[in-house]
């Protein structure tokens, strides 16, 4: 039991990844948390992690938020695996579907964050290609802006109208049903 | 009509885009005068659009000059629904106006739209022609959709696919395909099948009068679900779907299967000695319909379960007796010699509309004499509720039944009553993270024991009402 146990201490500890910040930061973190990120992945592959990924474009502020999402979700991904059967019965549905309810709670709280933040997070999802991440602030950038009228987006985001007032009546005639 | 409609629509995808915001609102904090979301890349903002409405990405265009073409640059999103134009005319003015300018141009008729799509390169696609007219001609423009990954089809009669020119009708992306209550010549699904060799599911649902013939075939088929399909008299399975894994629901009394190519075909019938072409051992999970009442049907049934030798779990749907009489034979599954699928691999049998017939009993007897594998037999009762004689009558064969020295070392039994009717399982075909679709877990349980291998059971059902 206890070579086994060490063992495996060995190949979780060659499978840390160290992540650094655009301000210096070091992150260590698991492979299975870092791979989430298609970037970091491809780097991985091609061997060049050693002494560390620098990360120029992510600041360590959005970097920690960053890797708390790939660690829930890695968590996720390796809980499916782990429960997957060739028969899923009324049983299997029923643990997925508490699994998928906590993950949804988990990214609604995740959310909970200044508009500076969701941007930054859009842009490093973006940068460190990770689909899932990438999907979830778009797609609250995308619900802030449902059922609302131009002008209320324009000053929720600090938009400067610099249509022309011709400009403006055109696009609006050419969608004009859109506009009703 | 109105329930036929209904049906086409229950198969439909749910939009993947709503209206309503799903996510709670962004944060006000952060009031710096910076306008960060305009900053964002044009592949971020077409993130962004096309997780909007149709109405709410059109609209966009008005913010700002960055705007104005950042929608028409987007991956189109279009939900018709989302459009919620007053009149019929004014709402199909606004499906043309978004497509022409997509392709900037300065109109687009509807007989245009299918091509307009396909230059487009429309990867999912659902049409479907509301209010129901009667045979619709579907624009043949549909044909030139080469980058379909999904398409689903209601109510249009078909294109002609005979004469068309090479490279047309070829779509290599398509992985799912419904066709729902579509006239469609024999030779056209062919056709269609054929051209598509990354398909991966298929439905046909109601196809009442055409195609009647079809062969299965493609290499990475693995989900055929037909529903209400009553015309396809003969389906053929040409031994070119070596991935197929689930199929259902094969109707004995109007489905024929036939095995082979177009040099050899076998058609299976009662008392044919199965042959080895008539082996589909790809097949997991099957769904039949069988009128238990009709002695013919009842003969084709061992020979249908030879041609799938592995399958594990088994729907079978007890249909409606006819009234053409009771000519069911006790004995004949006594004579049969035995069936692969039933003595090694049977894990799950479903039964609906169960009634407690001489020959649904005989062929469940049948079953757990011999299934070593079966761990779960589940009954449910018609949608009508059963009248005393014949909750009495359940009780009685179901005692009977369990008296038996079942096969399997334990097995699972339940009675449920539907909760519902039974729904097209399209989506759940679909659903690729969902391995049985023909399975329905809802239903109020009746009653459930534990069959133990050997050990009679006397336990009588229990009634809870």
């Amino acid at each position: 039991m206890a070579s086994a146990g060490s063992g495996d201490e060995k190949a979780a500890a060659a499978a840390m990844i160290t992540l650094i910040s655009s301000d210096n930061e070091k992150f260590e973190v698991t492979e299975a948390t870092a791979t989430l990120s298609q970037t970091i992945r491809h780097m991985i592959e091609d061997g060049c992690t050693d002494g560390g990924v620098p990360l120029p474009n992510v600041t360590s502020k959005i970097l920690a938020r960053v890797i708390e999402y790939c660690k829930k979700h890695a968590t996720a991904a390796a809980g499916e695996e782990g429960s997957s059967s060739s028969f899923s019965d009324a049983a299997f549905l029923e643990v997925d579907r508490a699994f998928l309810e906590e993950l949804e709670e988990f990214d609604d709280a995740f959310l909970e964050v200044d508009r500076a933040t969701l941007f930054d997070l859009i842009l490093a999802a973006n940068y460190l290609d990770i689909k899932g991440l990438l999907n979830l602030t778009c797609q609250k950038v995308a619900d802030s802006v449902k059922g609302k009228t131009p002008e209320q987006i324009r000053e929720m985001y600090n938009i400067v109208n610099d249509l022309t007032p011709e400009e403006e009546a055109e696009i609006r005639r050419e969608t004009q049903w859109a506009f009703e | 009509m109105g329930a036929l409609v209904n049906l086409v629509l229950s198969c439909l995808p749910h939009p993947t885009v709503s209206s309503a915001a799903t996510l709670s609102a962004a944060q006000g904090a952060g009031h710096d005068g910076e306008d960060r979301l305009s900053a964002l890349p044009d592949g971020l903002l077409h993130e962004v659009v096309a997780r909007l409405p149709i109405r709410d990405a059109v609209r966009t265009a008005t913010l700002s000059a960055r705007w104005r073409n950042v929608w028409r640059a987007a991956p189109l999103v279009l939900f018709d629904e989302h459009i919620s134009a007053s009149t019929k005319p004014k709402h199909v003015a606004a499906i043309s106006s978004v497509l022409a300018l997509q392709l900037r141009r300065p109109r687009a008729e509807i007989a245009q739209w299918t091509r307009i799509l396909a230059d487009r390169g429309v990867e999912n696609l659902v049409l479907v022609s509301l209010p129901r007219p009667v045979d619709l001609a579907l624009p043949a423009g549909i044909l030139r959709c080469a980058k379909l990954r999904r398409l689903y089809l209601g109510f249009w009669n078909f294109p002609d696919t005979t004469d068309i020119p090479d490279g047309v009708a070829d779509f290599p992306e398509l992985r799912e395909l419904a066709v729902l209550a579509i006239l469609m010549e024999d030779r056209d699904l062919d056709r269609i099948l054929a051209s598509s060799p990354a398909l991966e599911k298929l439905a046909l649902v109601m196809s009442y009068r055409l195609p009647k013939h079809f062969c299965l075939f493609g290499q990475n088929l693995n989900c055929v679900i037909f529903y209400e399909s009553t015309a396809v008299e003969d389906s053929r399975i040409v031994q070119g779907a070596p991935a197929l894994k689930v199929l259902g629901y094969l109707d004995t009394r109007v489905h024929q299967l036939r095995f082979g190519d177009n040099t050899t075909v076998i058609k299976l019938q009662a008392g044919t000695k199965a042959s080895p072409i008539c082996r589909v051992p790809s097949v997991k999970i099957l769904a039949i319909k069988v009128n238990f009442n009709v002695f013919a049907e009842v003969q084709i049934l061992p020979n249908l379960l030879r041609c799938f030798p592995s399958i594990e779990v088994l729907h079978i749907e007890s249909a409606v007796p006819d009234a053409s009489g009771d000519d069911h034979n006790p004995e004949f599954f006594e004579e049969i010699s035995p069936i692969e699928c039933v003595q090694l691999h049977i894990k799950k049998v479903f039964l609906y509309k169960f009634q407690g017939h001489d020959s649904e009993m005989a062929f469940l007897k049948y079953l757990v004499l011999r299934a070593k594998q079966m761990q779960k037999l589940t009954l449910v009762l018609p949608y009508e509720k059963l009248d005393s004689e014949g909750e009495n009558k359940i009780g009685v064969v179901l005692g009977d039944l369990l008296d038996l020295e079942w096969a399997s070392q334990a097995c699972t039994v339940l009675l449920l009553r539907p909760a519902a009717k039974l729904v097209c399982c399209i989506h759940r075909a679909f659903d690729l993270s969902i391995e049985d679709p023909f399975l329905l877990n809802d239903g109020k349980e009746l009653f459930s024991v534990i069959k133990r291998e050997r050990t009679g059971c006397k336990l009588k059902p229990e009634q809870h009402g």
